[in-house]
């Protein structure tokens, strides 16, 4: 009990400064979870700048007792929670990075970013973490790069995710989805995502005309080690991405889908460019 | 005490959160008590929306399928000590998820629970669609 109350209660911290257009902006958070128990909590600061993300990068703590599962960094419209209040859903939020076990740090080649919604008041972290032994809390930090310059390109996120699922015990199973771009895109980087008891992680681009190529293969799934891929796709307005996730549950009780650590998901995040053109429609 | 009372909050949350997982006895009127508080079933588009458009409780769960097993099963594989597979779980309607737990092979019959679960983000194709960052678009 202790313990989670210092991270209800920690302080926070947001730290910005402003040389000619850049903005660097530090948002720090204490990150903990009760003994034996996980956290889905957020935290908000006030957006302090204007423009477009650069980078993104991330001072989370080591695995230990405390487990960072993942850290997500939105911009919101509104945010009414008070800080360390349990956070799911993120209706209305846009997403811009992910910190898990493995990742690299967000940084946009010259000339591109991110762009700020124009109705984003605050910037809102998600921590997901859990642990096992007490111990002490750890501190989070996120270190966000914006520019007042429009850059040359605007990228965004988008989302392909599969249906998870319930995974029987000592089964396997499989999930797959897909999304088609209404609009003529560069894919440039995809991060697939799944917990546990996943197996392999397979995107593709399935081609309008029926041709399908590669996007990226998992065929061991580590959940330590979440890597973004490096890819370079052209899409045609018509073309699709796909994500299929394979899970192996090993276990005697049945794995269900839902976001704690011990449930499964399966999506792949895209970064892709023009922003401007990155409509899509999802199946399921 | 405030901290005390705010880490309460946080765990309650949590619990709570968890909650939508059911338990429910298929096709028994108690899988339908939170749907039908009035005592008559409540589907899909009846009156009972136009009048009370509130999020309604879980569905009634589908019965688990019959499967006969051990001396009574219809093959050699049925009559297996693991034939009792667990059926796949299937989607009730865009929110809610049924799935099944085995009990084993009992008087000649796999025997199953029936559970619901609640999706977060949206139900289809016999799975949950999740996700985190950006929303997907929808289909």
């Amino acid at each position: 009990m202790r313990a989670a109350a210092i991270f209800v209660v920690g302080a926070l911290v947001a730290c910005s400064s402003a040389p000619s257009g850049e903005h660097a902006t530090t948002l720090t958070f204490p990150a903990d979870a009760p003994p034996n128990g996980e956290i889905y909590a957020c935290w908000s600061f006030p957006r302090s700048a204007d423009g477009w993300v650069r980078s993104i990068a991330w001072d989370v703590p080591s695995a230990g007792a405390l487990n960072v599962h993942h850290v997500t960094l939105y911009a919101v419209p509104k945010w009414d929670k008070s800080d360390g209040a349990e956070c799911w859903d993120m209706p209305g939020a846009t997403g811009f990075a992910v910190w898990v076990p493995g990742v690299a740090p967000l940084e946009l080649p010259t000339g591109m970013g991110l762009a700020l919604p124009a109705d984003a008041t605050r910037w809102v972290v998600q921590l997901h973490a859990y642990r096992g032994a007490a111990g002490p809390p750890a501190n989070v930090t996120a270190h966000v790069q914006t520019t007042d310059a429009k850059p040359a390109v605007a990228a965004a996120w988008a989302v392909v995710p599969a249906p998870v699922p319930a995974i029987a015990p000592h089964s396997s199973a499989q999930g797959t989805g897909q999304c088609k771009a209404l609009a003529d895109v560069h894919v440039g980087v995809a991060w697939p995502h799944m917990h546990r008891v996943g197996r392999e992680f397979h995107g593709a681009v399935l081609r309008a005309g029926g041709a399908t190529e590669k996007l990226v293969d998992v065929p061991s799934w580590d959940v330590g080690r979440q890597v973004a891929y490096p890819v370079s796709v052209d899409l045609r307005a018509g073309d699709a991405v796909q994500t299929t996730c394979v899970w192996q549950n090993d276990g005697d009780g049945t794995v269900l889908p839902g976001y704690l650590a011990t449930d499964e998901m399966c999506h792949q995040a895209v970064l892709v460019w023009p922003a401007e053109n990155s409509r899509w429609q999802c199946t399921p | 005490m405030k901290r005390s009372a705010a880490a309460a909050l946080v765990l309650v949350g949590i619990a709570g959160c968890r909650s939508a997982e059911l338990d429910v006895d298929a096709g028994s009127d108690a899988a339908s008590a939170d749907a039908a508080p009035l005592g008559f079933p409540l589907e899909d588009g009846g009156f009972l929306d136009a009048i009370d458009p509130k999020p309604k409780g879980p569905p009634d769960a589908a019965p688990p399928p019959i499967v006969p097993c051990g001396a009574d099963a219809a093959s050699d594989a049925d009559a297996d000590a693991g034939a009792c597979a667990i059926p796949a779980s299937f989607c009730l309607d865009g929110r809610w998820l049924e799935y099944f737990e085995t009990k084993g092979c009992v008087d000649g019959t796999c025997a199953f629970d029936a559970k619901l679960l609640s999706c977060k983000g949206y139900c289809a194709d016999g799975g949950c669609v999740t996700w985190t960052m950006t929303a997907p678009a929808p289909p």
